[in-house]
């Protein structure tokens, strides 16, 4: 079975690069200026240690090990879901990312939806009325989008939306579904631009080919040829490049949830990288790495369903 | 019933990067309804471009000028949503290139059904039978299997048959068929014609079929276009201008021929280069010096064979 042997290809191709993120995520602990022992010592009050205490310490938190003992350690509490305390408040780490990941997820996958349903309508569109006034209008609006930063677009809808209009809320999550609006826009608002522009290239491309020829003699309306056949053949390129879009999106939504006041993870390492909390920038680099493996094995299994080929082997039989 | 598509001064040219690229020039011919018109000629000679352009299925870097007539419709300024009902209900295309016409990611049943259900009420089951029926008569013994492919699991010869009996599905009054049996061998060969003109007979059907292969067109149609660099340098009855051509490009072609010694047409002769006369005259071996001046209007011969060169007035 062609999609079998594709399945299981894919979820081997995972483990080397989940052990990568943890590798990355590990050695972040220990480039990590400062004495980790020096550190754990003062955290609980001892600011002028003996040689005893040190050594004490050093056994204590596993330092004493060789570094793929401690690789080896850490990676069993971390998959049992135990990513210690924090340096700066000592609470759980694991307890606080798994009260914050949903709330980040949620804005993420959100603001992946708006891109991909802006992108590849706006795409559609222009391709379908290339060269018109419509195709024009739509080209200018994906080039601001695309040269705008997010934070910026992200305070002039607050301004407009929030502030003058009070349409939808301002920061927080107190409203639901209507919270979500303006940071997925703001965050979407650069993969709308990208996703519109090659979402156009590709299906115009398509609606050159031979077989695009074919469905207009048939006498389809236009509708059918431009979706049901152009942006149907357009479609792996397409889940591509979403997947790719996913980690930038899952990176930009820490500054996104700092404007809109949103307690996901983003707020959360944010604060921990200027505290210099490395326990929690490990978890973040850990968790971001391992959704960003995780979804992008969702889209690699999206390609059986636009790609035949994947279902039934390639070539003349 | 159906009528005549005819054709009034069709000019066609790309717009290329490097300027036009003429591929139709004063192009007037009419296919009669009942009829299987032939239309014969070198590669590049424009006889896809022509054949598209009835359909206005030419790229958008294509200018069109000109008039169809198809009964009392003009086809090049028709509304494109009246064109689309046309499209392949009345007239039905048989295109070249049969690995490139499939769409690769849908499989085969489904693109023969939506040419049905595109124009008539029937369920999509209905026409899924239709379609097997269909792929029967082109010789496909297991049609339900194939219609359950997509078509690059299919051979050339395959896709090629499979395009054919796309193009008939709707059993349209008129077929423009471009080269049907390109890449075939022998038997296949015959029987994708016998298939053609089985559902010629019993449609009644009229059509247009481009072909490299003289002897078959010949064999098949009722009258012949012949075309050189975008022109019809000549047309008439099939057997008259295969058998008696007139034109020296006709003569040339025939004389290519396996059967008839296959004596090639000479290369353009440089010398002759830069020219405002025939296109052909650098070529032709009966040419003389008017031929190089002004381009030969089309003469009409006793017998009705119109033939555009100098040697007939
Ligand atoms: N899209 C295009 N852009 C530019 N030039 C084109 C285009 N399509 C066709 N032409 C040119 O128009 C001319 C006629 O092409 P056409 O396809 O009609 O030839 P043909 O007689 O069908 O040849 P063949 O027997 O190889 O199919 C050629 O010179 C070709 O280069
Ligand atoms: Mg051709």
């Amino acid at each position: 079975m062609p999609v079998v042997k594709y399945i299981v290809k894919r979820l081997l191709v995972m483990i080397p690069v989940l052990l990568g993120i943890s590798l990355a995520a590990f050695l972040l602990g220990h480039i990590a200026p400062g004495d980790p022992v020096d550190d754990a010592l003062a955290r609980i009050g001892v600011e002028f240690p003996t040689e005893e205490d040190r050594a004490e310490m050093r056994a204590k938190l596993g330092l004493d090990q060789s570094l793929p003992n401690q690789y080896l350690s850490w990676l069993s509490r971390v998959v049992r879901g135990d990513l210690g305390n924090s340096y700066y408040n000592n609470k759980d780490i694991a307890k606080e990312f798994r009260a914050r990941f949903p709330i980040t997820l949620k804005l993420s996958l959100s603001a992946l939806f708006t891109a991909v349903l802006l992108g590849v309508g706006g795409g559609v569109l222009m391709a379908a009325f290339r060269g018109s006034w419509l195709d024009k209008l739509l080209r200018s609006i994906s080039t601001l989008l695309l040269s705008i930063p997010g934070f910026w677009l992200a305070l002039f809808l607050i301004t407009v939306f929030a502030e003058q209009l009070h349409w939808l809320p301002t920061s927080g999550l107190d409203r639901g579904a209507a919270s979500l609006v303006l940071p997925s826009l703001a965050l979407a608002a650069a993969n709308v631009g990208m996703t519109s522009r090659l979402v156009r290239g590709n299906v115009i491309a398509q609606l050159g080919e031979q077989y695009i020829l074919v469905a207009n003699a048939k006498g389809l309306p236009q509708r059918v040829v431009v979706l049901g056949h152009a942006l149907r053949n357009s479609l792996v390129p397409i889940i591509t490049m979403i997947g790719n879009y996913f980690g930038g999106i899952l990176g930009g939504s820490t500054i996104i949830e700092t404007i809109f006041a949103i307690p996901g993870m983003g707020s959360y390492v944010l604060s921990a990288i200027q505290n210099r909390d490395y326990p929690v920038i490990q978890g973040y680099v850990l968790i971001t790495g391992a959704t960003f493996v995780l979804i992008n094995l969702a889209i690699d299994l999206l390609y059986i369903a636009a790609d035949p080929k994947i279902r039934v082997g390639g070539g003349a039989q | 019933m159906t009528q005549d598509i005819q054709i009034e001064d069709l000019n066609v040219y790309f717009e290329t990067a490097s300027g036009p690229v003429y591929a139709v020039k004063n192009l007037s011919t009419t296919f009669h309804a009942g009829k299987i018109s032939g239309v014969i000629g070198e590669s590049g000679s424009g006889k896809s471009v022509m054949g598209m352009s009835i359909l206005r299925l030419l790229p958008n870097t294509a200018r069109v000028t000109g008039k169809c007539f198809f009964g009392d419709q003009e086809l090049y300024t028709l509304p494109l949503r009246q064109l689309r009902k046309l499209r392949g209900k009345q007239i039905g295309l048989i295109p070249q290139n049969p690995n490139a016409s499939l769409d690769p990611v849908m499989k085969v049943k489904r693109q023969f059904v939506e040419a049905v259900t595109a124009h008539t009420s029937l369920s999509r089951r209905n026409a899924a039978q239709d379609a097997g029926a269909l792929l029967e008569q082109f010789g496909f013994t297991d049609a339900g299997a194939i219609l359950d492919r997509y078509s690059f699991q299919m051979s050339g010869g395959m896709n090629q048959r499979l395009v054919s009996a796309l193009g008939l599905i709707n059993q349209p009054g008129w077929v423009i068929a471009d080269e049907p049996t390109k890449g075939l061998d022998a038997p296949l060969r015959n029987q994708v014609y016998r298939v053609l003109r089985q559902i010629y007979r019993k449609n009644h059907s009229s059509m247009i079929l481009i072909t490299h292969d003289l002897l078959l067109a010949r064999q098949l149609c009722d009258d012949i276009r012949v075309m050189y660099q975008g022109q019809i340098v000549e047309q008439g009855d099939a057997r008259a201008v295969i058998d008696a051509p007139k034109h020296p490009y006709t003569a040339g072609l025939v004389g290519s021929l396996p059967s008839r010694g296959m004596h090639p047409i000479p290369l353009p002769d440089p010398k002759c280069e830069g020219h405002s006369g025939c296109p052909f005259y650098p070529r032709c071996e009966k040419a003389t010096a008017g031929c190089a001046e002004h381009p030969p209007g089309e003469v009409t011969l006793p017998d009705g064979r119109k033939v555009r060169c100098r040697l007939y007035g």
